[in-house]
């Protein structure tokens, strides 16, 4: 019996509609909250909209409005500021407190991981009251630490604006070093004991076990946390958001807008730009996409080079 | 059988009775209306509601309330689908410059709304109406005469007057203001202001930035004085340097070390229920300082979408609420909306005349209410709120850089236009496709 060698799309669907049946559910919900979405948004950042009148199309106006902002730079150069800087914290001390805890040094390891953890699951109306209370002028607990050494009160949240990114940064590291602890611990509990031993017989020192095991079986992890720091990093709004009282300024000379309130002001909770907040939106998935790329390809070739490093 | 026949007839008996004995039950408009809005606007309404049902027993509302912006958010996008808004909706005032040009929204001169003109100050009135002047989408609620509230009891410490008439003679300078300033503060321990800045933000606080060629228009009148003020103010140490609405703020209001904090009419409500409850008798409240004029802080109004299926209940509601006396100060006396419908303050003379021993005996709806009658029309646009977030922040920067008050206000200036440029385009899109736009 001959079999027809091709056979329509139809058919195959008709065919197999069991199967696509079952998968339908997904790929229903993506078509409609993720794809249509995403389309839309494109296709939106080509017009003028205000959500209300009209849609007026202005081709690439948006985007050559958006690279002429003043605000938009500063608020990628504020973004690129605060989350490389508390990113040297959250990952390194992510590391390093995953390292202690996979140790067996430490007792009542579950207890210490909770700790390390709660910040993640704080209510963020807690936090704020917390650090604003920590990082206020006149009733601030650091202040009044300052004041015991006799110095004059320093206005972080306020000022010429240049301290409440180091006020962000705190908030940030503090809240996102125990998510990262966790996943790094899971990757070292998935390296296996035998590795570590047959180290040890071979006369491995701890700082070697360190950078030439652990660490490069770990790469995969490692990559994985930058990538969702980079995702992280621009989509810092809370943090800067609260310190600053809800301002949309980011504070005095926009000391801590970032890109994601720069965003969020032009749509949907400041004002009404839809097509531009969507121009705004593309641009920073671009810059996601081009540094998760990058990382890739910088953690690929610097393997071999590193080892040489080591070995020298 | 017989006896739910019985309960029926008494039902049925209970309800004539209920009829007659209201003024005039309109019966004819009739059906289910939603409406929707932010905190405590529901507990105004629930105020109300009683009179309501009585005047118009067939319509059945159901409120559905939500935060500030979650309710703008949903309800800009439930236009934008045409379907799901409710059929009356709350705006607040900052938001009308968007949605007063806006189709998705029911044009209210089609059910006579100019009749009620006269009842309303023009400041309102004329927010809610189209560029182009033809079409009105709003009904005002309230309105938020600025008020300036101050400590009376730290005013008696150090020697100062506490009579609102009084304070307000010596306030009526800009160097009165400042020896008050000087008087009530304690360097580190207690402050006049919040922020020195605010002085400033409170010359522009109708929010009438720019002009109608969308000009910005910064340069008032005694504004250098003003701004001159500030930064003695700061100078000197005298204000907290931090933000009206922080917990820092709120704190030092309870606690008596932040002396003095101007807003709305509103914010009495806010003193009484949630900053200050046990703060009756030390806070008086004057009009705002150094010569300024009359002005409006916020209020919000009620909108009917066009998807409303039932417009003539919706339209029956927002006039009964907003309209009539009855309305007004039933949800005026609940949540301390000050109503922008004018006969109402003379309706219930004990709301408005009356001594708030809150107050400390003084009647700050009298003041309110003589202040709100002063305030102008003025022009807004969508622009005002992101320049008024940049009032405070521009002043600090530029006082921080050691600038003189022209130099501070070109600064504002500056960084106004700037964070502006995108909305300015889309108000100029709004007002060309009214066919009211002058410019290229």
């Amino acid at each position: 019996m001959a079999q027809p060698k091709k056979k329509g799309f139809l058919s195959t669907l008709y065919q197999n509609r069991v199967a696509y049946v079952y998968i339908a559910p997904f790929y229903i919900l993506f078509l409609v909250f993720n794809l249509f979405p995403m389309v839309a948004g494109f296709l939106l950042s080509f017009f003028r909209w205000d959500g209300l009148s009209d849609m007026h199309f202005t081709g690439l106006q948006n985007y050559v409005n958006l690279f002429n902002d003043p605000l938009f730079w500063k608020a990628l150069w504020n973004t690129l500021f605060i989350g490389i800087i508390a990113h040297i914290p959250i990952l390194l001390g992510g590391l390093i407190l995953a390292y202690i805890l996979n140790s067996k040094l430490v007792k009542f390891n579950n207890l210490f991981k909770t700790i390390y953890f709660m910040p993640m699951v704080t209510s963020a109306v807690a936090i704020t009251i917390i650090f604003s209370n920590l990082f206020g002028y006149n009733y601030g607990l650091l202040n009044w630490f300052l004041s015991l050494f006799g110095e004059a009160p320093i206005n972080w949240l306020g000022g010429d604006g240049s301290l409440i990114k180091v006020a962000v940064i705190v908030m940030f590291a503090w809240k996102w070093i125990g998510w990262n602890m966790v996943i790094y611990l899971a990757g070292m509990q998935g390296i296996s004991n035998d590795i570590y031993e047959a180290a040890e017989i071979d006369g491995a020192t701890h700082v070697d076990v360190i950078f030439r095991i652990m660490i490069p079986l770990l790469k995969p992890i490692i990559l994985f946390t930058l990538i969702q720091s980079t995702i992280g990093m621009f989509n810092l709004f809370t943090e800067p958001f609260v310190l600053t009282g809800s301002s949309w300024t980011g504070g005095t000379n926009n000391g801590a807008l970032t890109l994601m309130i720069y965003l969020l002001n032009k749509a949907p909770q400041g004002g009404t730009l839809y097509g531009y907040a969507s121009a705004v939106a593309y641009v920073i998935t671009i810059m996601i996409i081009l540094i998760s790329t990058l990382l890739n390809k910088v953690t690929e070739e610097r393997e071999p080079k590193q080892r040489k490093a080591v070995r020298a | 059988m017989k006896r739910i026949l019985a309960l029926v007839m008494t039902l049925v008996m209970c309800l004539s009775v209920m009829s007659l004995a209201s003024a005039e039950p309109n019966t004819e408009i009739s059906g289910y209306i939603e409406v929707g809005g932010w905190p405590s606007g529901d507990d105004g309404f629930k105020a109300a509601l009683p009179g309501f049902n009585e005047m118009y027993p067939n319509i059945e509302v159901e409120l559905v309330f939500t935060d500030t912006t979650a309710h703008h958010q949903s309800l800009q996008t439930s236009l934008a689908a045409g379907s799901g808004a409710p059929d009356v909706a709350m705006v607040e005032g900052a938001y009308i410059a968007q949605y007063k040009n806006s189709l998705a929204l029911c044009d209210l001169n089609q059910f006579g709304a100019q009749d009620y003109k006269d009842d309303f100050g023009p400041f309102k009135w004329n927010q809610a109406i189209s560029d182009d002047g033809t079409r009105m989408v709003a009904i005002p609620w309230d309105l938020g005469p600025t008020l300036l509230y101050y400590r009376t009891d730290v005013f008696e410490e150090v020697g100062l007057p506490t009579d609102p008439a009084e304070v307000t003679a010596l306030m009526s300078t800009w160097d009165g203001f400042k020896d008050i300033c000087e008087k009530v503060s304690i360097p580190g321990q207690r402050w006049a202001l919040p922020s020195a800045a605010y002085p400033y933000q409170w010359m522009f606080i109708n929010r009438d930035y720019y002009d109608e060629n969308l000009n910005l228009v910064l340069e008032r009148e005694g504004d250098i004085d003003c701004l001159n003020t500030c930064i003695d103010i700061r100078k000197n140490g005298w204000d907290m340097n931090v933000d009206m609405w922080s917990g820092e703020a709120y704190a030092a209001y309870q606690a008596g070390t932040c002396v003095m904090v101007a807003a709305g009419s509103w914010f009495s409500g806010f003193l009484k229920t949630d900053i200050d409850p046990d703060g009756a008798g030390h806070w008086g409240a004057v009009a705002l300082p150094g010569g300024m004029p009359a002005t409006n802080w916020g209020g919000s109004f009620l909108v009917i979408p066009e998807q409303s299926q039932n417009k003539e209940a919706a339209w029956a509601f927002l006039t009964y609420m907003l309209c009539t006396a009855e309305g007004q100060n039933a949800m005026f006396k609940a949540v301390d909306y000050f109503p922008a419908y004018e006969p109402a303050w003379t309706a219930a003379p004990e709301l408005y005349e009356v001594g708030d021993p809150y107050f400390g005996g003084q009647a700050p709806n009298k003041l309110a209410a003589e202040i709100a009658s002063k305030v102008p029309a003025v022009y807004n646009t969508i622009m005002d709120t992101t320049a008024e977030g940049y009032t405070i922040s521009s002043f600090n920067a530029g006082y921080e850089a050691g600038e003189t008050a022209e130099q501070i206000r070109d600064r504002l200036g500056k960084d106004i236009e700037v964070a502006c440029a995108e909305l300015k385009l889309q108000q100029i899109q709004t007002l060309k496709d009214a066919g009211v736009w002058k410019g290229e």
